[in-house]
C-alpha cells in the first residue's frame, strides 16, 4: 500500500506518517506570524540549495565559519540576512552562536521572524531527510495561501535562558493555554526543546503535531511503537544527535 | 553503562559501531544506517535493507522516521541556545562528560559539568530510580 504524499514509498507508509507529514507541508505554504506563505515556501526552496551550497560546504569545512567569505547558491529573492539564518541552521547548526543571532537582530532580523525561520528549516530537513532515508523523491514546494502574516507575539514569552524568548512552563496566556497541554504530568515539565520556538506558538504546535508520527505516538509517556523497542529508538536518536554534534 | 541490570555501550553513539551494540538489539545495523542518511552517503540502500532484514519493513519506516526527527529536532535545539533541562543536566553530567558530548562545538559555553556534578550524577540517578520504583509501585 502506498500513501497520498509519499506515493514513491518503497515500504508501506503509516497512514498517522503521512497525514502528519501532509499537515506539516500545508503549514509550510501558509502564511505565518512573520512571513507570508510565499515567503515561506521561498524559505524551503533555500533549505535544499543550502543542502548543496559550496559556501556552506567550505564554511563547514573550516575551523571557524566566519572566516570563510562568499557568495551563498541562493533559490529564493529573501532578504540576505534572512537566507544567511536559513544556510546556517541547515548546514552548521551546531556552531551557531547567541552572538550570531543578535548580529541577525541587528541586520533586521527580530527573534520573532528568526524562530519561524527555525521552525520552517527544521520542518524540511525533518521532512526531506525521511525522503533521503528512504530514497523518495522529495516533496514538490507547498502550495502557497496568498494572506498576510498575524504579527502575533504572545506578551508571556520571556528571556528564560535560551537565545530567544520562550513561554514559561507554567505561564502560557489564554490563547496558548492548550500549548503545553499534551505533555508529561503532574508537574508539568516542559523539556526547553518543546519550548524553544513558543515565541511562535504555532511553529510548536507543528512540532508536537510531527512527533507523533515521527518519533513517539505519546510524548506524553514515551511509549515505544511495536517495531523498535525504547533502546532502539533512543540509541537512533542519540547517534544522529551526536552526527550533528547537538549538545542537548 | 548499567542500566535496570543491563549493560548498554553508551560509547557508540560518539563513536559509531564497528560491532555488536552492547545492550541493543541490532545496534549496529540502526546506526550504521542513521550514520549513511545523515552523511547523505551511497551506503543509504544497502545500510537500510540490512535493517529491513533484521527489522522488516515497519521496522525500517520507525527508524527513518526517528533520523529524520531527530534532523529537525537538532536543529530547533542548536538554532534556539536552549539550555539542557535542569534535572537530565544534574543525572547526566557524569555520562555526557565520559562520552564526549561535552566536546561538541554546541556545547560550548551551554555546559555546566564541573567534577562535582560529575561525582554527583550517578548517586542521582540511583536515587532517582528508586524514587520512580516506589511511585509506580
Amino acid at each position: 500500500m502506498t500513501s497520498a504524499i509519499f506515493r514513491e514509498a518503497p515500504y508501506p507508509i503509516r497512514s498517522d506518517l503521512d497525514q502528519a507529514t501532509h499537515k506539516a507541508w500545508e503549514f509550510l505554504g501558509k502564511p505565518g506570524n512573520w512571513w507570508t506563505g510565499a515567503e515561506r515556501a521561498a524559505f524551503v526552496a533555500e533549505v535544499r540549495s543550502a543542502r548543496d551550497c559550496r559556501l556552506c560546504a567550505d564554511r563547514v569545512g573550516a575551523l571557524s565559519p566566519n572566516s570563510v567569505q562568499g557568495e551563498h547558491e541562493i533559490a529564493s529573492a529573501l532578504p540576505a540576512v534572512a537566507i544567511e539564518a536559513t544556510h546556517r541552521l541547515t548546514t552548521d547548526a551546531a556552531r551557531l552562536s547567541e552572538k550570531a543571532i543578535r548580529e541577525w537582530n541587528a541586520a533586521g532580523l527580530t527573534d520573532e521572524a528568526y524562530v519561524e525561520i527555525v521552525s520552517i528549516v527544521s520542518t524540511v530537513m525533518g521532512i526531506d531527510g525521511f525522503c533521503d532515508a528512504l530514497e523518495m523523491p522529495l516533496l514538490p514546494g507547498p502550495e502557497v495561501r496568498a494572506g498576510e502574516p498575524s504579527r502575533y507575539r504572545p506578551a508571556e514569552a520571556v528571556d528564560d535562558g535560551a537565545w530567544v524568548p520562550m513561554i514559561p512552563s507554567e505561564g502560557a496566556g489564554q490563547n496558548e493555554a492548550e500549548l503545553y497541554g499534551g505533555l508529561p504530568v503532574p508537574r508539568r515539565f516542559v523539556p526547553n526543546v518543546l519550548r524553544a520556538m513558543s515565541v511562535v506558538p504555532d511553529a510548536v504546535r507543528n512540532l508536537l503535531s510531527l512527533l507523533g508520527a515521527f518519533y513517539v505516538p505519546d510524548v506524553g509517556n514515551l511509549k515505544a511503537r511495536n517495531s523498535l523497542d525504547r533502546r532502539q529508538i533512543e540509541l537512533v536518536a542519540a547517534r544522529v544527535s551526536a552526527l550533528n554534534e547537538c549538545f542537548y | 553503562m548499567s542500566s535496570q541490570g543491563s549493560h548498554v555501550d553508551l560509547e557508540a553513539i560518539t563513536k559509531g559501531a564497528s560491532g555488536e551494540v552492547a545492550g541493543v538489539a541490532y545496534g549496529a545495523e540502526l546506526i550504521a544506517y542513521a550514520d549513511a542518511v545523515v552523511a547523505r552517503s551511497p551506503d543509504v540502500a544497502e545500510t537500510r535493507d540490512a535493517v529491513q532484514k533484521s527489522l522488516g519493513d515497519a521496522g525500517v519506516v520507525d527508524a527513518a522516521a526517528i533520523i529524520a526527527n531527530f534532523q529537525r529536532m537538532v536543529r530547533i535545539a542548536d538554532g534556539t541556545g536552549i539550555p539542557i533541562d535542569g534535572p537530565l543536566d544534574l543525572l547526566s553530567a557524569d555520562i555526557r562528560h565520559e562520552i564526549g558530548i561535552n566536546e561538541f562545538s554546541s556545547a560550548e559555553g551551554r555546559g555546566k559539568n564541573g567534577p562535582l556534578r560529575r561525582l554527583a550524577a550517578p548517586l542521582v540517578r540511583r536515587v532517582a530510580a528508586r524514587l520512580l520504583r516506589l511511585r509506580f509501585r
